[in-house]
């Protein structure tokens, strides 16, 4: 049952739901295909906290039927839910390491899951940093939480926008002008980036050029999706299914893939 | 559909033509719905099966790229022909399937009602080493992938399966290519395929049977499975004579080189993943009309969509899997467009991924060897022709992995 | 240039350290550092001030200690745009170095901002004089260049994500 809908921003908003039959325990990185009556089902990264499951968000953006639907949910409206499907980030591999996280846009939302079990267990890593980028100061998802973010001693949180006028006292540039720039060990780092296709290929070189080891950085692919289970052959880019092989990968295993146009 | 092991009894045998006709019988008195080849429209397509008048006595096929014709042979051959454009596939795997549906509880809420997915009973007849070839590599991927299909399993728990081996493989056969063909040897164990080769369905053969014309009109017939040879007993079929054995043997040696193409396997999945800026797809495009006619015919592809629907008063909903293809635009519509928009990016998907991409997803080449998708295509693209082009003019010897 | 106030101009040693310790200066050998601090000047601006004007000569390069300032292009009806920011350990000013020597941007300052300011006109006699030391600050403005070419290419697509006109 959808318990609120909160917008974040004029195109993306969070849907917060309490499953009726049972909570649904999930891994940071998991998506669900989520059903809206009569229309259609889309997959969507569940963006709250791991340790709740009684209460899942997913945060979307409206941009295809289901999606607009979705965005015009009242509380108390009840939504189908099948999942978690794919794999997660790997926090584990990041143990007594430095833990960068690269967020572009909407990108926020599938890596939040991973932030907020990771300041848990805050002793379990090394420095934790967090660098977000969205296109304008507007564009800023899960704003109550970076601000806290800001303010919390365990992680650093460094923000930049693409697009911005006189009156915005934060950084403008791309987010990959943060990376060399933001203090972490490179060589003893695992990086989770996530946001547009693009911007994690970017995103990667830049950690890479700093010495970030290629199999260390890890993203989070998107394709169509229908089954969300590997019968349906939707989500193939080239060897990889990738509701079932990822969408979580290692860097190397998906550079070659991604520099194949129309893959 | 079980594996074959010794069997007590009767395991190899000879049927008359008319013990066919009571092999029939049997099964639509053990509630079996046959199907099995029959004339229609001009090919020969499954349709349900009275008696032996119902299969395609006396005609064969003619099979080009992009042609299709049934001819008429001098004999009265049941089972004389290759193969028609469609198999099995229609009946384990529906075009259109209902999955479930929901049913409004007013106020934004719904609950959900689960379709019962009922296993028909049905006994195949007539199936070619091909095509139960297919049905291993299905199973695979429907079977013993991340989740079992429910539905699918629910089509293959109470089939049987009854091949015919291969006499007169058309001018489009490469099943021996593959490994899949045109002979069924049961023998061997729940092995997995060379590298590139799709797998064998003979561990799925209830039955296998194999149409002897030399003298007397009979058929060799090998039981698959406990069911096999069941029906074998209850037929009283007379153990098969060495001289049956020695037939078959011919029939399939002739089969086998009578192919009216080859596929070179080794290396192909490298050769083309090397390749996937080959120039040649550029030319595959000027041709292709992206119709999806192969993706139609083929007995492996199993890409599906999904589409909700609503009564009128939206009081129930429902949702259907349909057949799907990767050659249409929407197939990989992904952010604001398509992934794959140009036809070149599309049949290089199709055609990569059966040969290629299959075997890193599923463990065995795609392909089966068939033929159809070069003879139903309506400009005669032939999958075969290309792949030997691009391995003649590889441009990267190195892998893009 | 409005606000910006010299100190320790004659102060070399504090000079050095400062250039020594800039990532545009990694690798320079001693000879050379000397022989930009000879033409360098620590300057700092307060919050809100112009430290390039557009059009305005171009007349030095800068290395940015401590601050924070963006590049700005005005647009007549709309608060003037933010293209990049600027921090400390980057480089601001390269348009000296061909002509017509004229600054291409605003660069305001947001916050205090600190910075050693090489004065362009020496700058472009040592280029002179000594071609290897030339060819070296020409293939260091060379690389920023190059990395900023590249950011803003990148910040371009991101900014057209999500445009489905």
């Amino acid at each position: 049952m959808v318990s609120s809908v909160r917008h974040q921003t004029h195109d993306i908003v969070t849907i917060d739901v309490r499953p009726e039959q049972h909570p649904i325990a999930f891994k940071p990185g998991q998506f669900d295909m989520v059903y809206v009556y009569g229309v259609g089902e889309a997959a969507i990264s569940i963006s709250s906290d791991p340790a709740t499951p009684g209460l899942l968000s997913h945060t979307i953006r409206a941009v295809g039927w289901v999606t607009k639907a979705l965005n015009e949910l009242q509380p108390g409206a009840t939504i189908g839910i099948r999942g978690p499907y794919g794999n997660s980030w790997p926090l584990d591999s990041a143990q007594g390491k430095d833990l960068v996280i690269v967020a572009g846009g909407i990108g926020l939302a599938p890596v939040r899951p991973a932030i907020v079990q990771a300041l848990r267990e805050r002793e379990r890593f090394g420095r934790i940093t967090l660098l977000v980028g969205a296109r304008s100061p507007r564009d800023l998802v899960f704003r109550d939480d970076l601000d806290r973010w800001h303010t919390d001693r365990g992680i650093d949180v460094h923000i930049t926008v693409d697009s911005a006028v006189r009156g915005w006292g934060g950084r403008v540039g791309v987010v990959t002008t943060l990376v060399p720039r933001v203090p972490f060990d490179p060589e003893n780092a695992v990086a989770i980036v996530c946001g547009p296709e693009v911007m994690m290929r970017f995103t990667a070189e830049a950690l890479m050029k700093r010495g970030v080891p290629a199999e260390s950085v890890h993203v989070t692919l998107e394709r169509n999706m229908k089954c969300g289970v590997g019968t349906c052959g939707h989500c193939q880019l080239g060897p990889l299914l990738l509701c079932r092989d990822g969408p979580v990968f290692p860097w190397p295993e998906v550079a070659p893939l991604l520099a194949v146009r129309e893959l | 559909m079980r594996t074959g092991r010794a069997l007590p009894g009767l395991d190899t045998a000879t049927l008359s033509v008319d013990q066919l006709g009571e092999l029939i019988d049997v099964l639509r008195d053990d509630g079996y719905r046959v199907l099995g080849p029959t004339v229609r429209d001009g090919s020969i397509v499954h349709g349900e099966l009275h008696g032996l008048d119902g299969l395609p006595r006396g005609r064969g096929d003619e099979q080009q790229p992009g042609t299709y014709r049934l001819s008429s042979r001098d004999d009265d051959a049941l089972f004389g022909y290759a193969v028609g454009p469609d198999g099995a596939k229609r009946s384990l795997f529906p075009p259109r399937q209902p999955l479930w549906s929901a049913v409004s509880d007013g106020d934004a809420t719904f609950h959900l009602v689960e379709e019962e997915h009922q296993s028909p009973r049905v006994a195949f007849l007539g199936l070619r080493p091909c095509e139960l070839a297919a049905i291993a590599v299905q199973d695979r991927v429907f079977l013993h992938g991340l989740a079992e299909d429910e539905v699918y399993a629910a089509h293959r728990d109470d089939v049987l399966l009854i091949a015919v081996e291969c006499g007169a493989p058309s001018g489009v056969c490469f099943c021996a290519s593959m490994g899949t063909g045109p002979g069924l040897e049961l023998d061997g164990g729940v092995a997995d395929p060379e590298p590139g080769k799709a797998p064998t369905g003979a561990q799925l053969a209830d039955l296998v049977l194999t149409e002897l014309l030399d003298g007397e009109h009979r058929f060799l017939a090998r039981a698959g499975s406990d069911e096999g040879a069941r029906l074998l007993a209850a037929l009283e079929a007379r153990p098969a004579a060495d001289g049956d054995l020695a037939a078959r043997e011919q029939v399939l040696a002739t089969a086998a080189s009578s192919m009216g193409r080859e596929l070179r396997t080794e290396d192909l999945h490298d050769l083309l993943l090397g390749n996937l800026g080959h120039p040649r797809w550029d030319d595959i495009a000027e041709r292709c009309l992206a119709c999806a006619n192969c993706t139609l015919v083929c007995p492996t592809c199993f890409c599906t969509t999904v589409e909700d629907h609503t009564d009128l008063t939206g009081s129930t909903a429902s949702r259907d899997r349909r057949w799907d293809s990767c050659f249409s635009l929407e197939f990989s519509h992904a952010g604001p467009g398509s992934v794959r928009s140009s036809t070149n990016a599309r049949y290089r998907q199709w055609m990569t991924h059966k040969l290629a991409t299959w075997i890193d997803q599923f463990g065995t080449s795609g392909c089966v060897g068939c033929g159809r998708c070069i003879a139903w295509c309506p400009v005669g693209i032939d999958i075969t022709a290309e792949a030997a082009t691009i391995r003649r003019t590889s441009q990267d010897p190195e892998v893009t992995r | 240039m409005t606000d910006g106030r010299p100190l320790a101009a004659g102060d070399m040693d504090t000079l050095r350290v400062a250039l020594a310790g800039h990532p545009f200066c990694v690798d320079l050998d001693a000879a050379h550092i000397d022989a930009l601090a000879e033409i360098a000047g620590e300057v700092t601006f307060a919050d809100g001030t112009f430290i390039l004007r557009h059009g305005h000569p171009a007349d030095g390069l800068h290395l940015i200690i401590s601050g924070d300032l963006a590049l700005e292009i005005a647009d007549p009806g709309r608060e003037p745009h933010l293209i990049a920011s600027l921090h400390g350990g980057d480089v601001l000013g390269w348009s000296w170095l061909f002509p017509p020597r004229r600054w291409a941007f605003d660069a305001r300052s947001i916050g205090p901002v600190t910075l050693l300011k090489l004065d362009a006109a020496r700058l472009l006699e040592l280029i002179d004089a000594d071609a290897r030391f030339g060819r070296d600050l020409a293939l260091r403005i060379g690389l920023i260049v190059v990395e900023r070419l590249q950011a803003t290419r990148a910040q371009v697509v991101d900014i057209r994500h999500h445009d489905h006109t």
